[in-house]
């Protein structure tokens, strides 16, 4: 099976569990139609046998035909009864069917997806919706509603039948009696999924204080001591029972539309009773007839004012999720199209020319012409205040974006002749938001090399070499001790050990560009001095970015490039920057004054 | 500590008593509501039953008119039944949510009531995250009780009745529907809960490994190392096991459904048979045969409605019971006290452990702050400065030991009335999605001062609410969560600033800034701190040691002792933990040739 880009409503989600497990879907759609029509044929069933009772109590029929009727209703009852158990086990089937083959290519898909959908906020809450909530569930949920559809539909035609050999008239009556409801009832859910208490601002802000201000973990400490609670809580309850209010009103206003449809409908079925009830005093149809129409009138009666309207409420919200799920496959992907040469070198040069760069959808410039080279074997230091695109760089440099105007090269060729698998492979990072993997601390360390993720040897000495080595031989199972709470006997460690964990990784790779983005914000100064002086160690046989705040790095580099609002305003060794003067010499004197003795 | 949920009785009774207490008015409008919709449904089927003995009365011996009456009467009863069910959702709708409101009002309030050790605990913050969840639970209990007891005791009691008036025998009718349907859902209950149980870590493990794949804070790092297939790998394997494990207890929970269905399922035949039995004999009109036959499957149905809802309940009185445990938890209690000026504040051979920890993270630390002192804490990460602080500021108070403040013993006192003098900048100050004015009063919401007055502090702690976004404008919504102006990680800090200096104090700390903040704002917040702060007594901790020489007294903490106090020319005399790590981090500010 293959996802295709094209429109996806709710059939096509049908369509494809169909197409996952075709035997399953075909099973539960025979039982269903069975099940959906055996209620009407019970009705019938019903209303032979009251005939065929009355007459045998009245000495006109004998017992066999009563016995007969018995045996049928028995075993159409049996079939009620039991055939749910096997849908539900084919409904598992297709569970599990969805989860291994559907849910897979969505992930697949999204791994694939060019890295700026991820930072942008409106595709991300897309992701977020697809994925988490209500997620990818909502496939197994539209399957089943589709088939409460089927099933429904299938059950009130059995019903349509049944009164339409009696007198036909009764239906297209019905009908134009309940379309205003079913057509009301499509908008109510509309406008209730559009004003909902979630979605407004109102929720949004009530939500946002309850949560963040007043339970939330990272402002306990000021809360305490500031103690604002019930100001805020007082604010939270009016934001909250303000939206209650709005989502009330909404549904109050629905309510009574609804009701007054309702009534129509059963003032039409009352109709229908009075006429039922002069054909039986004209003797037309026998009381059995009767008591069949009658009860099937009343059924039919319930299946649309509540059954149809319900349902019809629930496939618009599944809609929905069919909506985004079409925006989701019109997101593109990476360009893996073209087969590009596999290239397996080393970084010998990485140029930077002229390069602008501004994220999408945004105005700001964040690189304005960006000009640096890089060479093998030498230490770069990165400096600058905040904002002034020092992780922007590293990201350029992965791929992860492109380029606006000027290139990138890598040793010599633009960075868009490789594939960002191929680029991925020649750099090894610590990110300034490092991820602390719930899993074991030997895999924690070794996904930094995919080839050598078994090589015990080669993670220890990683591990050793950023200083974690004996934080881990403490761990009740040492290098396979799983680390972060997801597992049960995971043991979580502190930030620190976290950041030095996330170093060990990138230590995994040799022959590499290794950037360090703040690698030491986690650490104290002991610590920090202790990596400082490992640093030949750390970069040995490889080019090493240095980004930092704290200038004290800057001893280990070669080269310092300073960055400044985008542009790259000064570069060169320590010394030829302070004789220099400009804002590299500011930033170190201020920090160096701290420990001048004077 | 132990973990102990209350008992599913002590819960109920809880969930009933709390819906009672904050909604009278609703709670009894509700019932109202349930009593008179059950009595609609039982009359519906009355009714329909007399219509059917009428009409085929009407056959043999005429009286149609009768018969016409009775559909008259069916239809205003169907009408009256529609529109209350309608109202009722409606209502429970608005029952739901207004209960919602109190009960977060409730968690709110006792969330700024508690300890603020209940946070600083991993394990306990759980609690509270779990009483979040239980939030739900507990309204849906509270209402499906009230529905469940209420309407069904009524609905079964009705036609209870109406089965013995026609004929007492049909007693056993009911009895043949009632118990085989407990009884398998029963079974169903305990046993299904526990199978669906196993597949749980399987899940969850799952789902963590599809997040390490595709979750925002795992894309970019698990893309740029190409560890995609390595977790892809994790997930398709957890995926192939959870499912390996749910078609097993698909397998056997449908073989226990169908043998628990055949009960049901004979249950009701018999009931058929019998009916059947008593219209034959004649004992039973046709009217009355229609009636209940119609109504069995009307009982079996709210049967296992009311079987299923009494299950949620049950299951649901675990999760709801987390909510009352998080109500319970204790709270900050003691003497009020009027505190003029802090003089100084003591501390006594004070220790402190964390709960569920097995080492003191302070042991035996006694010191005293006097008025007006400039005093700064260092020491390495996890050497317990931080505890210290927040023991002097009165947040913590210690497992061991005193802490007097103006030589008064304060472990009686009140925590409000101890921090009555103190304020703070945070290592993680806030960052309110509110306005630039409850950003800086929220640390005093009492104080009502004018507009003049937070300028004032805003021009002190060096915020510039001139620039072109905010244009003094004090209503300016920050943040970017509800499209206010986001402010720069510098900007951030002095609006901090501005708000710890706002609140009255006489004692004030700042603690560390992070790393958000590059070093020229960095040296910029300790000097101006300093200099707003002159006549007030302040605590400053830190890592860059550089950045609190000039402090009248240096407190270096290691492994949560007391290690060395003085000022720093004292200390770097001394030559010992103080002055290594100065030099260490000194070090990397040497170079050759510079100046």
């Amino acid at each position: 099976m293959k996802l295709t880009k094209k429109k996806y409503g709710l059939f096509n989600m049908l369509t494809v569990c169909f197409k996952i497990s075709p035997i399953e879907c075909i099973i539960i759609l025979i039982l269903t139609i069975i099940g959906a029509l055996l209620p009407s044929l019970l009705i019938d069933l019903n209303s032979d046998f009251i005939d065929s009772a009355l007459a045998y109590a009245e000495k006109t029929g004998d017992f066999g035909q009563v016995w007969n009727n018995i045996i049928k209703i028995i075993c159409t009852l049996a079939y009620m009864h039991f055939y749910t158990i096997i849908i539900q086990m084919m409904n598992e089937r297709v569970n599990i069917g969805l989860k291994s083959r559907f849910n897979y290519l969505v992930i697949e898909r999204s791994i694939r997806l060019k890295y700026k959908y991820i930072e942008n906020s409106e595709s991300s809450d897309l992701m977020n919706r697809i994925l988490n909530y209500p997620g990818l569930t909502a496939v197994q949920n539209i399957f089943q509603h589709m088939f409460s559809g089927i099933s429904l539909i299938t059950y009130f035609m059995g019903l349509i039948l049944m009164v339409w050999h009696i007198s036909w008239w009764v239906i297209p009556l019905l009908l134009m009696s309940a379309l205003p409801l079913l057509i009301t009832s499509y908008f109510m859910s509309k406008d209730v999924y559009n004003n909902v208490r979630w979605n407004s601002e109102l929720a949004r802000k009530s939500n946002y204080i309850e949560f963040d201000m007043l339970r939330g973990r990272n402002l306990a400490a000021e809360r305490t001591l500031f103690g604002y609670t019930r100001y805020f809580n007082d604010k939270f309850e009016s934001y909250f029972m303000r939206a209650v209010k709005l989502e009330t009103n909404i549904r109050k206003k629905w309510l009574i539309i609804n009701k007054l449809l309702t009534v129509l409908i059963i003032a039409v079925c009352i109709f229908v009773t009075f006429m039922m009830l002069g054909q039986l005093r004209e003797n037309n149809i026998t009381l059995g007839m009767f008591i069949a129409i009658i009860t099937a009138v009343f059924q039919l009666e319930t299946v649309l004012t509540t059954q149809i309207p319900d349902l019809v409420s629930v496939l618009s919200e599944d809609g929905e999720y069919t909506k985004d799920f079409t925006k989701f496959m019109e997101l593109e992907e990476e360009d893996t199209s073209q087969t590009k040469e596999n290239i397996r070198e080393s970084i010998q040069t990485i140029e930077f020319k002229n390069v602008y760069f501004k994220y999408p959808g945004t105005e700001n410039m964040i690189l304005k012409g960006v000009s640096f080279k890089l060479e093998k074997g030498m230490h770069y230091a990165i400096v600058g205040r905040n904002g002034s695109g020092k992780s922007t760089l590293t990201k350029l440099l992965l791929g992860l974006y492109k380029v606006d105007q000027g290139e990138i090269l890598i040793n010599g060729r633009n960075i868009n002749a490789y594939t960002n698998g191929e680029i991925h492979s020649l750099f090894s990072i610590v990110y300034q938001d490092y991820v602390q993997y719930s899993i074991s601390a030997r895999d924690n360390i070794g996904i930094g090399n995919m080839e050598s993720l078994h090589n015990l040897k080669k993670v220890s000495e990683a591990a050793e070499l950023a200083g974690v080595k004996d934080v881990i031989d403490r761990l009740p199972r040492g290098m396979d001790t799983p680390l972060g709470k997801v597992l049960d006997e995971g043991v979580d460690i502190s930030g620190g050990q976290w950041q030095r964990i996330a170093l060990a990784r990138s230590l995994m790779k040799e022959d590499t560009v290794r950037i360090l983005d703040e690698p030491t914000s986690a650490l104290d100064p002991m610590e920090e001095s202790r990596l400082y002086k490992k640093y030949a160690e750390i970069s040995k046989n490889s080019t090493t970015v240095f980004i930092s705040h704290r200038l004290g790095s800057t001893k280990l580099a070669d080269k310092i490039f300073v960055l400044d609002h985008g542009k790259l305003i000064e570069q060169g060794n320590h010394k030829e920057l302070m004789q220099n003067g400009g804002v590299y010499r500011e930033m170190f004197n201020i920090q160096k004054e701290w420990y001048d003795e004077r | 500590m132990k973990d102990k949920s209350l008992p599913f009785h002590k819960v109920i009774y809880r969930t009933i008593h709390y819906g009672y207490q904050k909604l009278a008015a609703y709670f009894w409008l509700y019932i109202v509501i349930c009593i008179v919709l059950v009595m609609f449904n039982f009359l519906s089927i009355k009714v329909l039953q007399n219509l059917f003995d009428t009409v085929s009365e009407a056959v043999s011996n005429g009286g149609w008119n009768q018969a016409a009456i009775m559909v008259l009467a069916l239809g205003i009863i169907l009408v009256i039944f529609r529109i209350m069910s309608g109202v009722k959702e409606y209502f429970n709708k608005l029952y739901f949510m207004t209960f919602m409101s109190r009960i977060l009002k409730d968690m709110n309030a006792k969330a700024g009531r508690l300890r603020l050790l209940e946070f600083e605990s991993l394990k306990l913050y759980d609690k509270i995250n779990m009483a979040i969840g239980g939030v739900n639970y507990a309204i849906r209990s509270s209402i499906d009780l009230i529905n469940g007891v209420i309407y069904y005791a009524i609905f079964f009691l009705c036609i209870a009745v109406y089965f013995y008036t026609i004929k007492p025998v049909l007693l056993v009718l009911g009895m043949l529907i009632f118990l085989p349907q407990l009884l398998s859902n029963y079974i169903k209950g305990s046993k299904m809960h526990k199978l669906q149980e196993r597949i749980v870590p399987y899940e969850r493990q799952s789902d963590y490994y599809r997040k390490c794949l595709v979750d925002k804070t795992y894309f970019k790092e698990t893309k740029t190392l190409g560890a995609s297939d390595y977790f892809i790998k994790c997930y398709r394997d957890k995926i192939g096991e959870a499912n390996n494990e749910r078609w097993k207890v698909v397998l056997k929970t449908s073989v226990m459904s169908c043998v628990l269905t055949s009960f049901t399922y004979l249950g009701y035949i018999a009931a058929f048979v019998l009916l059947t039995y008593y219209l034959l004999n004649g004992s039973l009109s046709v009217g009355h045969f229609a009636a209940i036959y119609y109504s069995l499957s009307k009982l079996m149905d709210t049967m296992r409605e009311m079987v299923e809802l009494f299950g949620t309940v049950y299951e649901n009185a675990s999760l709801a019971g987390k909510l009352y445990d998080f109500l319970e938890l204790p709270e900050e209690e003691g003497i009020d006290k009027k505190i003029d000026l802090i003089q100084s504040i003591r501390l006594e051979n004070v220790c402190f452990r964390y709960p569920y920890t097995d080492k003191n993270a302070l042991n035996n630390v006694s010191l005293e702050i006097e008025k007006g002192s400039h005093v700064a804490i260092v020491g390495l990460n996890g050497s317990g400065k931080t505890t210290l602080v927040k023991i002097l500021m009165g947040l913590l108070q210690p497992s061991q030991g005193k802490v007097y403040m103006n030589q008064e013993d304060v472990s009686t006192w009140n925590i409000r009335s101890y921090i009555s003098k103190i304020s703070a900048v945070f290592q993680n100050y806030g960052k309110y999605n509110l306005s630039l004015k409850e950003n800086i009063m929220l640390s005093d919401v009492n104080l009502k001062a004018d507009d003049d007055y937070i300028l004032h502090k805003m021009d002190e702690a060096g915020f510039d609410y001139q620039k072109e976004s905010i244009a003094g404008e004090l209503d300016v919504m920050l943040g970017r969560e509800f499209n206010g102006i986001d402010l720069s990680g510098g900007e951030w800090q002095r609006l901090a600033i501005a708000r710890g200096i706002y609140r009255i104090s006489d004692f004030i700390v700042l603690d560390e800034p992070t790393a958000a903040i590059d070093p020229i704002e960095e040296a910029n917040v300790y000097k101006r701190f300093e200099e707003i702060s002159k006549d007030k007594t302040v605590l400053v901790v830190t890592h860059r040691l550089g950045s609190v020489k000039t402090a009248d007294r240096i407190i270096v903490i290691n492994d949560g002792e007391i290690v060395e106090d003085g000022s720093h020319e004292e200390l770097l005399k001394q030559n010992g933990f103080y002055s290594n790590m100065y030099l260490a981090q000194a070090e990397w500010y040497k170079r050759e040739n510079t100046e």
